[in-house]
């Protein structure tokens, strides 16, 4: 019990983190029907940006400012100007353009820092809870729980409550019946993108502190987070929370047993394919329009 | 022009006329390419191939049935690994190897993708990026076969032993040979299932499942069949690669190589079998081209993200599809005539500095090559590199040409010289293209700028001379091409 | 023939249709009704895309209800769809060719005369190599028809053919519409708005409200009850008109 208690909380902050990207996803991709493929890379930047402006001795709530600010400008930006040239197509031709934009996100972000090993420090890191005057979890893992439910309930309550919730779920159930009735379409969509981009942001700091503060391995830190929002069926908030804790204990548990302990990262696929199976055995109909099968 | 609604309807080609290009091509460039290019550029375009073929599966499961698998260098490396296990421990054949390795990459990918194939395309996307996530992480774990025991096959101590090629292909000649046979093998099936059955009943799903559904085709089982043949083909390309050094790297197949070419696939043009081979150059030659130059490789991985983003935004034709427009707006004969005149001066030129030894063969023609071809080329360029601002940019540029050329054109006229406004436009135009290509190719080819300038400025001249010698001669033989291939769309300027 | 018993649709809390129970075995049935009244819920039902909770469905003696959807098409179900479905990057002929692959023909040569028969049963003999995406909307919902009439069908439900559709290509319409039993044999379920179409080609007319049965009958006989002007006709002299 005792070897199997760090890994635990280990896993379930790593989780956390992965459950609130997918909440962001999911929370975009409800209001603007795109499964945002650069939800890591922009990720990557903030925290590769939040690091730098620390490297240069500048206040640390600064870089957070500066990271998080940095995300959700690009998405933002991505949101008023790329998305918009694209809503005619079908959503997996949206969900790629975003893929280009995280490459070349990544690129860039890759090219001015490489591939130096890293550290990114967060002040939570220093202090924790003590049990028997053992660290059972830092003040780093602690907030990222917290966030994770509390941004996650702040996002129930803004979709289940809010005007601006209700004009999401609106576009969502149909994109142009919403305009033709006044919702406009253009701001609710800019909204999305920029509480994405705060996510990412958010996400992206706390990934760069627990996991690596890489930009190539930020960036295909979506992949868990998207795993997440399979098993949220791109709809639910709470199963995405749930799916990823799953992934993060998941993946942090192969460590205790040597054989599969190097195959932790493919945690995501396994549990995406289980969630899958899962909710196809009711079988599958027609989507409402027809036009495929759901 | 001829609007689309009111073009003639030109019947479909039968299946064999539609795969013959590709056969053609291929076989073409299968026989030439050792003649014509180095070792060094003969390996690289041997894993052009290898990467080209992998891009058609791509193509074939984007383009026809609007399927995202971003699994699919995954999968070659699933196939490379199985043909290197079972050429080591059981020293079987090399294709018989190579054909198991594709066998068990198209049940491994089917078995994978089956899940998501039932859902939405977007499951498609996400799933297969976790495998090819997973790929990598097993990759990076077991490793690839090379000579030693157990199911793993790994050396743990001692030499790594290579797999030999195929006897009929060990050398390097030979073997470009062999790989682009498989790719023409290939990409001519895919086309072959594109022109028949399997193509219509795609046609069909990528309009409305529901009403290929309605129709009586199963749509799971089409879908099934394309993921599994893309796989076969992606599997088979693996052995390939495996064969073309003797092994495979743990690092040879990461996820974002399969994202890369997925990106490049769509970028190259998904809808056309050129566009797959672009891809596999975007993939293999340009990022060795830029190496050479010192460009760093993510700058290169930037640049193809957003080129992607271009190419979707502006409906995913890709390169191909600019090349094939630009088929469809332009008569036959000039095409011909075009090709003819090209081929003939940058050959002969490229002889002819080879002979003088100033420089070497493939530098020289395809330097002769660009230079003749840069009005054409520019648009593409300035559409890739600048997407949405390329046409501005180009139309902007080229106003400013027109006026300084006519500013010139009257500075002569004051003069007492009264010549044609064209002639100073294509003087300029000459100058223009001279200096800047020479600089661009002296840097690219390795050779010397005096000699770069000679070239052009003389394949240039040859080029004109040679139109002007025989334009009045073959008004006949141009007519009587014209109407055996009619284009609807061209302008008969 | 087709015979509902006791169909039920569930969608949540919605009822499309409602214990519905019909038989209908005359070569040309029509179905109206207001919107949201289960039409299109209940084509959805018979060709396999929608399954019901409760009831059964007979379709010329074969139970359809356990048969998946591209099956039912084999069977002879055939069905058009609201919105036109044509397939852009093919001609008009590889468009019915592509239905004729699955029609279950021993030769390539018997495929390729039904498939010239059909087009030319709807009267576009002269645009089998036009692409798709060159079809005027008229057009488009012919070769919709062209292709339920491939193979054998033993039910064509056709769903508004005529959305869109000018008054010289609504008569050409009925003409094909009312031919088709005696071209194969099959029996026509016409859904449609346009009140005239449902007069001119049907035979006997089903009026669905809110997921149940409303009347059924000889076209004119229903189109005169009360019940029916209540719910959907409106006013009498649109009926008028129409008659």
């Amino acid at each position: 019990m005792d070897q199997f208690l760090p890994f635990l909380v280990v896993g379930v902050s790593v989780g956390a983190v992965y459950a609130l990207s997918g909440v962001g996803l999911v929370v975009l991709y409800r209001a603007s029907g795109v499964v945002n493929f650069s939800y890591g890379a922009l990720g990557g930047l903030a925290a590769m940006l939040c690091w730098q402006i620390i490297d240069l001795e500048y206040a640390d709530w600064l870089g957070w400012v500066v990271g998080i600010g940095a995300a959700t400008l690009l998405s933002w930006g991505y949101g008023r100007f790329i998305a918009p040239s694209l809503t005619h197509q079908d959503k997996v031709v949206r969900a790629m353009a975003t893929l280009g934009f995280a490459l070349l996100i990544m690129g860039i972000s890759q090219w001015y820092w490489g591939d130096e090993p890293r550290r990114l420090v967060l002040p939570t890191d220093s202090g924790g809870l003590e049990v028997d005057g053992r660290r059972l979890i830092s003040y780093t893992r602690l907030l990222a729980l917290g966030l994770a439910a509390g941004l996650t309930l702040a996002m129930l309550w803004l979709l289940a409550k809010t005007p601006l919730g209700l004009r999401m779920r609106a576009l969502q159930s149909n994109r142009i019946l919403s305009a033709l009735v006044g919702v406009r379409v253009k701001r609710v969509d800019t909204w999305a993108w920029v509480i994405a981009g705060v996510f990412a942001g958010i996400t992206g700091l706390f990934m760069g502190n627990m996991v690596r503060l890489n930009p190539i391995v930020l960036t295909f830190l979506v992949i868990p987070a998207m795993a997440a929002a399979v098993v949220g069926r791109l709809m639910s908030l709470p199963a995405t929370v749930l799916g990823g804790l799953l992934i993060g204990v998941t993946e942090t548990l192969t460590a205790l047993v040597p054989e599969i302990s190097r195959y932790g990262s493919s945690a995501a696929f396994l549990v995406a394919i289980l969630a899958i199976l899962w909710q196809q055995r009711k079988g599958i109909g027609l989507s409402r329009d027809n036009s495929h099968l759901d | 022009m001829a609007r689309d609604k009111d073009k003639m309807d030109i019947p479909p080609g039968t299946p064999l006329r539609r795969v013959m290009p590709i056969l053609v091509t291929l076989g073409l460039a299968a026989l030439l390419g050792p003649w014509l290019f180095s070792a060094y550029w003969l390996n690289t375009f041997t894993t052009v191939a290898c990467l080209a073929l992998v891009a058609g599966t791509v193509a074939m499961l984007f383009g026809q049935l609007g399927m995202v698998s971003l699994a699919q260098f995954a999968l070659a490396g699933v196939g490379g690994w199985v043909c290197l296990r079972l050429i080591h421990g059981f020293a079987l054949p090399f294709e018989v190897a190579l054909l198991a390795g594709a066998l068990v990459a198209a049940v491994f990918g089917l078995l994978v993708g089956l899940p998501a194939l039932r859902m939405r395309g977007l499951y498609l996307a996400l799933l297969t990026l976790m495998v090819a996530a997973a790929v990598q992480v097993v990759v990076d774990v077991v490793g690839f076969p090379d000579g030693g025991t157990g199911f793993t096959g790994k050396i743990v101590a001692g030499q790594r032993v290579l797999i030999q090629r195929p006897w009929i292909a060990s050398s390097d000649a030979a073997y470009y040979r062999y790989v682009v046979l498989w790719l023409a093998l290939g990409l001519g099936l895919i086309e072959w299932q594109r022109a028949t059955m399997p193509g219509r009943a795609w046609a069909l799903i990528r309009k409305s499942e529901a009403a290929a559904t309605a129709a009586g085709v199963s749509v799971l089982r089409y879908k099934a069949w394309a993921f599994t043949f893309g796989g076969f083909l992606a599997g088979l390309s693996g052995g390939l690669i495996a064969g073309l050094n003797g092994q495979l790297d743990n690092t040879g197949f990461p996820v974002s190589q399969s994202i890369l070419l997925y990106a490049l696939t769509v970028v190259g043009g998904v809808y056309n079998w050129v566009g797959v081979i672009f891809a596999g150059l975007l993939v293999r030659a340009l990022p060795a081209l830029l190496n050479d130059h010192g460009v760093d490789g993510n700058l290169a991985n930037a640049f193809y993200g957003f080129a992607l983003l271009v190419s979707l935004i502006q409906g995913r034709k890709g390169l191909a599809g600019q090349l094939a427009d630009f088929y469809k707006f332009v008569r036959m004969s000039r095409i011909l005539e075009g090709t003819a005149t090209w081929g003939l001066v940058s050959i002969s030129l490229g002889l002819l500095f080879a002979g003088l030894g100033l420089a070497g063969f493939a530098g020289a023609f395809f330097i002769s090559l660009i230079a003749l071809l840069f009005r054409l080329v520019i648009p593409g360029v300035c559409w890739l590199l600048l997407g949405f601002f390329g046409k501005r940019l180009q139309d902007r540029a080229e106003d400013l040409e027109a006026a300084l050329s006519l500013r010139l054109a009257q500075f002569f006229e004051r003069q007492g010289w009264v010549p044609d406004h064209r002639l100073i436009k294509r003087l300029l135009n000459w100058i223009f293209i001279g200096v800047f290509v020479a600089w661009v190719a002296s840097g690219v080819f390795d050779v010397p700028y005096a000699v770069a300038l000679t070239l052009i400025w003389l394949s240039m001249t040859a080029k004109v001379g040679l139109e002007l010698a025989a334009y009045p001669r073959l008004l006949t033989l141009r007519q009587r091409i014209d109407k055996r291939f009619p284009k609807p769309f061209a302008a008969y300027r | 023939m087709i015979r509902i018993e006791n169909l039920t649709v569930q969608f949540g809390g919605v009822k499309p249709i409602d214990g519905l129970t019909v038989t209908l075995d005359k070569s040309i049935v029509g179905l109206i009704g207001p919107n949201g009244a289960g039409k299109t819920t209940l084509l959805n039902v018979l060709s396999g895309f929608v399954t019901p909770v409760a009831g059964s469905m007979v379709v010329n003696g074969v139970v359809i209800s356990e048969i998946p959807p591209h099956k039912r098409a084999h069977l002879g179900l055939r069905r058009t769809f609201q919105t036109d479905q044509i397939a852009d990057d093919l001609t008009l002929w590889e468009n019915v060719e592509a239905v004729a692959d699955h029609a279950g023909y021993r030769t390539q040569a018997e495929a390729q005369r039904d498939v010239q028969r059909a087009i030319d049963y709807v009267g576009l003999g002269k645009r089998i190599n036009r692409k798709g995406s060159n079809l005027t909307t008229g057009e488009r919902h012919l070769t919709e028809i062209a292709k339920a009439l491939i193979g054998k069908p033993q039910l064509v439900m056709l769903d508004e053919p005529g959305a869109g559709m000018s008054e010289s290509e609504t008569h050409h319409l009925e003409a094909v519409i009312r031919g088709i039993p005696a071209y194969c044999g099959a029996q026509v379920f016409l859904i449609d708005h346009d009140v005239a179409l449902i007069v001119a080609c049907c035979e006997e007319t089903m009026v669905l409200d809110f997921g149940k049965l409303l009347a059924l009958g000889p076209t004119k006989e229903v189109l005169e009850q009360p019940e029916v002007r209540r719910a959907y006709l409106g006013d009498f002299e649109a009926m008028e008109a129409a008659a």
